[in-house]
């Protein structure tokens, strides 16, 4: 009887995940199995790839300076990415919650709305702002801030503004999570034992958001080392990070092995990170 | 009241279009122990909040120590308040959230600790300095909070449903602990409570409020023993309120008859006595058992200790009385009687 | 003073979030060549030309149907997944969940590059399902994530109450589970067209010229020139995206439906 209860709910279960493990297994491992294999392989120019194993496209990647000053810069990028979008996100975040339920759900939208907003026309706007001829350069000019163009566009300065723009939402959204759950009646116990309003910042809203700080600092990061779509419209062919060579990698130079490798370290930094967080942030 | 530590007057607050506060006077002398006691809106907290500079009151003066604060924020007030939620700084040790205030004040490090593990033996946990809030119990956190808050040398405490948190057994230990503490620092204090138990046990004066006003303020005893309106006597279960029509007896005595034997005799305290409730305590009424159909019917029983309270219907009214338990046998659920009083126990009371 | 510092710098955010998209709707209806913030007279040249684009129409109408078609599979593996693993306790069941949410928390560039060497190993000429097999599996976790909320705020005992009167368990699932978490599925459904839609990174891989999302177009045809008229789609979509944040708040209040508050 009991046998019969347990296969029946035994069948019942493969019935719902069956189809979602089936496409999952096929469409997930298997080709990031692939990728990782690929990375193995030996680069050829006739046929992508010669499948016999070699370390060789690790050690390019771990010995050029090519590489190393690609890692590093990407990984330079999402840490200042991070940081300035903590340093905006984090007034913003004040703001919100401590506004009025209206202000707040004006506020909230506002800070909501750009998340479906498609990221190709979020980048696009940073395109015709910091242009050339752009509208920010067209402004400078016109109030004879600067004689000639700046060069604010198609290098790191704007990919920087334009991936800070894409990733204020989930920092601010982070933050906003945290600074909610403060009980009000700690700023009212800090003010009543004579704190000013900036000790109260510093000594208890600032401590009591870390968490947040660091759920948005990692989803900044790794959204940040892993963009494409900003950096390459933004960055106008002179910034490379490793997403953008990791696409050139796999279409017009057609070296497999080695995107194949950048992928794994992009992977293997991410991991890196959200265990480093773990580590960072672990609840006492 | 000679310099009063804490005098509040004409106080008004207004939440949008709400009035929380309708002319509020207040004045607590030096080292008294005061409780604001009242049901949930009535407006008790929102008084404390004025006090403690929260809450910037529409219209009025709050003077501490002869010093208005009206403007003053709280941070500069040197008010301790202990919250009903404890409010203690969950990222700190309980070492370090005591220490906050006198960091405020700039106080010398060595100095600072050791003030502040004097205020923790005062209440008793010297020992647990390095410990998080969340690793306390609630009652340990409950002396924290009162740790933090009498550290900074306070001029005035404020308790904000202090005990609210704790369960049964240990609300009534602290209440005690809490008292004899006050006394022995001789520090002024307003605490907010809706236990009108707890507001007896502790404080020299208890402020009754209601929507906003105070209603009567008295020491426990007279406010117990002599409430001021049918309200009063009814929060803060000073006896029965018994309703009807009150017949002239000539010299200003006057009569209730409850039902067919059962008459209730009251004096009126003076020719401007309006009042027409008639409050009996509960242990002053006399019960006698009645066969007839005229009598009251016993509904229920209740007991309380060494005494037993009864209770019963009647026109005028729900009608308890207390009585020994010897006594009380005579009156099982279902039998009748007729209800007594001397008219010297008996008062008028207006209905507000 | 602090206060009024972090008021001000929070307003100077808001600015910043808000000020490229409101240049982009503006300059939209600029008469210059360019874009020009605040536009230089007034015309709705840039959208009739977009009219005109066989290309972009053919890309949104594409973009609506891959969005459509991505919605139907992603909510039915997503949904029974979520009722399988609401419904039965195994062990190991969180690490499960965590691998279904996997995609979330994988770079997209790499999901997209994983199944653009895939779908080449092993020869398949199939663009359009190459395309939607990307896009489920991105959108997968937000159904896990928007319908399990869904079910963990539902009441346990309404599906005992329903055995109780003798109603199975596809009684149950279909005339009480997935009614009572309606708001919720349909919230997972505007989110998985949405992402769906807007999808840019994996898109850029997996599609062909001829079978080219929205974003993708706009994306190749950025690189090309940045006249007013992708200011006039992009003004298009951001209109869309509005009516979508309008549908969240209706059903469901947008800061719920995000995940927040």
């Amino acid at each position: 009887m009991s046998t019969a209860v347990i296969s029946r709910r035994g069948m019942e279960l493969l019935l719902y995940l069956a189809p979602v493990t089936l496409f999952y297994v096929v469409f997930l491992i298997l080709p990031y199995l692939m990728v990782l294999r690929l990375s193995f392989f030996q680069f050829s120019p006739m046929h992508l790839y010669i499948p016999e194993f070699t370390w060789a496209n690790y050690a390019a990647v771990l010995t050029d300076r090519f590489y190393l000053g690609l890692l590093a810069r990407t990984i330079g990028l999402g840490l200042l990415v991070t940081l300035v979008s903590l340093m905006l996100g984090y007034p913003l975040a004040l703001k919100i919650s401590r506004a009025g339920p209206a202000m707040k759900s004006v506020l909230l939208a506002i800070t909501l709305s750009p998340l479906l907003i498609n990221l190709v026309v979020r980048t696009y706007a940073w395109l015709v702002l910091l242009g050339d001829t752009g509208v920010v350069n067209h402004w400078l000019q016109a109030l004879g801030v600067t004689a000639g163009p700046l060069p604010l566009g198609g290098n790191m300065f704007s990919v920087i503004v334009g991936l800070v723009h894409i990733c204020l939402p989930l920092m601010a959204l982070s933050l906003v999570g945290v600074l909610e759950r403060i009980d009000p009646a700690l700023f009212d116990a800090a003010e009543s034992l004579g704190a000013s309003r900036g000790r109260v910042l510093r000594r208890i809203v600032l401590p009591l958001s870390m968490p947040g700080i660091g759920a948005g600092s990692l989803l900044v990061f790794s959204f940040t080392i892993s963009a494409f779509v900003t950096p390459a419209l933004l960055g106008g062919n002179r910034v490379t990070t490793i997403s953008t060579l990791i696409y050139e990698k796999f279409t017009f130079s057609s070296n497999w092995p080695v995107g194949a490798t950048l992928v794994v370290f992009l992977l293997v930094i991410n991991i890196a990170v959200v265990i480093l967080h773990g580590r960072l942030f672990r609840e006492d | 009241m000679h310099n009063p530590s804490l005098d509040v007057s004409g106080v008004h607050v207004q939440y949008g279009g709400f009035t929380a506060l309708r002319g509020i006077d207040l004045r607590v002398a030096r080292g008294e122990f005061v409780a604001l006691l009242g049901p949930s809106g009535c407006g008790k907290t929102s008084l404390l909040r004025v006090i403690a500079g929260f809450v910037e009151p529409s219209q009025g003066a709050v003077r501490l120590n002869g010093r208005d604060v009206v403007g003053l924020p709280a941070r500069d007030r040197n008010i301790g308040m202990v919250f009903q939620s404890y409010a203690l700084f969950p990222h700190m040790t309980v070492l370090d959230n005591v220490l906050f205030g006198l960091e405020c004040r700039k106080i010398g490090r060595a100095a600072s600790i050791r003030r502040a593990t004097e205020a923790l033996e005062l209440v008793g946990l010297a020992t647990l300095g390095d410990r998080r809030p969340k690793q306390l119990s609630g009652g340990q956190q409950q002396r924290v909070a009162l740790a933090r808050a009498l550290v900074i040398e306070p001029d005035l405490l404020l308790l904000d449903e202090p005990l609210g948190a704790l369960d049964k057994q240990l609300r009534v230990q602290m209440q005690t602990e809490l008292k004899s503490l006050q006394r022995r620092l001789g520090v002024t204090a307003v605490f907010v409570t809706h236990d009108q138990e707890e507001a007896m046990s502790m404080a020299d004066r208890i402020v009754v409020m209601r929507d906003g006003l105070i209603v009567q303020q008295d020491t426990p005893e007279q406010l117990f023993g002599l409430p001021g309106s049918a309200w009063v006597c009814d929060f803060v279960g000073a006896g029965n309120l018994l309703r009807g029509e009150l017949s002239a007896l000539g010299d200003g005595l006057l009569r209730l008859d409850v039902a067919p034997g059962s008459a209730i005799h009251v004096m009126r305290a003076s020719t401007s006595d309006t009042g027409r409730i008639v409050q009996v305590p509960f242990h002053k009424l006399r019960l006698k058992p009645c066969d007839s159909e005229a009598g009251l019917l016993v509904t229920g029983r209740r007991f309380l200790g060494s005494i037993v309270e009864l209770h019963l219907a009647s026109p005028a009214g729900a009608v308890r009385a207390h009585m020994p338990l010897a006594e009380a046998v005579a009156f099982p659920v279902g039998a009748r009687a007729t209800i007594h009083a001397d008219a010297a126990d008996c008062r008028l009371l207006p209905e507000q | 003073m602090l206060d009024k510092a972090i008021d001000l710098a929070g307003w100077l955010v808001v600015l910043f979030i808000l000020g490229p998209l409101v240049i982009i709707v503006g300059g939209s209806f600029t008469e210059t060549p360019y874009v020009a913030f605040p536009p230089t007279g007034f015309t709705l040249r840039w959208y009739a030309q977009l009219m005109h684009r066989r290309d972009f129409l053919n890309s949104f109408v594409f973009s609506l149907a891959l969005a459509a078609l991505c919605s139907l599979v992603a909510m039915l593996l997503g949904v029974a997944a979520v009722i399988g693993l609401h419904r039965h306790g195994f062990t190991g069941r969180q690490v499960f969940r965590a691998f279904l949410m996997s995609p979330l928390v994988l770079p997209t560039i790499v999901t997209g590059v994983a199944l653009l060497q895939f779908y080449y190993l092993i020869d398949m000429d199939a663009p359009v399902t190459g395309l939607l097999v990307g896009h489920v599996l991105i959108t997968i976790p937000y159904v896990l994530r928007t319908v399990g909320a869904g079910l963990v705020g539902l009441d346990p005992a309404i599906e005992e109450a329903a055995n109780s009167l003798g109603a199975g368990g596809l009684r149950t699932l279909l005339r009480v589970t997935l009614p009572a978490i309606a708001p919720s599925i349909m919230a997972a459904v505007i989110f998985v067209f949405i992402t769906s839609f807007d999808q840019a990174t994996v898109s850029i891989f997996l599609s062909g010229p001829d079978m080219m999302p929205l974003p993708v177009r706009i994306y190749s045809y950025i690189d090309f020139a940045v006249d007013p008229m992708v200011a006039a789609v992009s003004t298009l979509l951001i209109l869309f995206a509005f009516g979508i944040i309008a549908l969240l708040q209706k059903l469901l209040g947008l800061e719920r439906a995000m995940g927040v508050g």
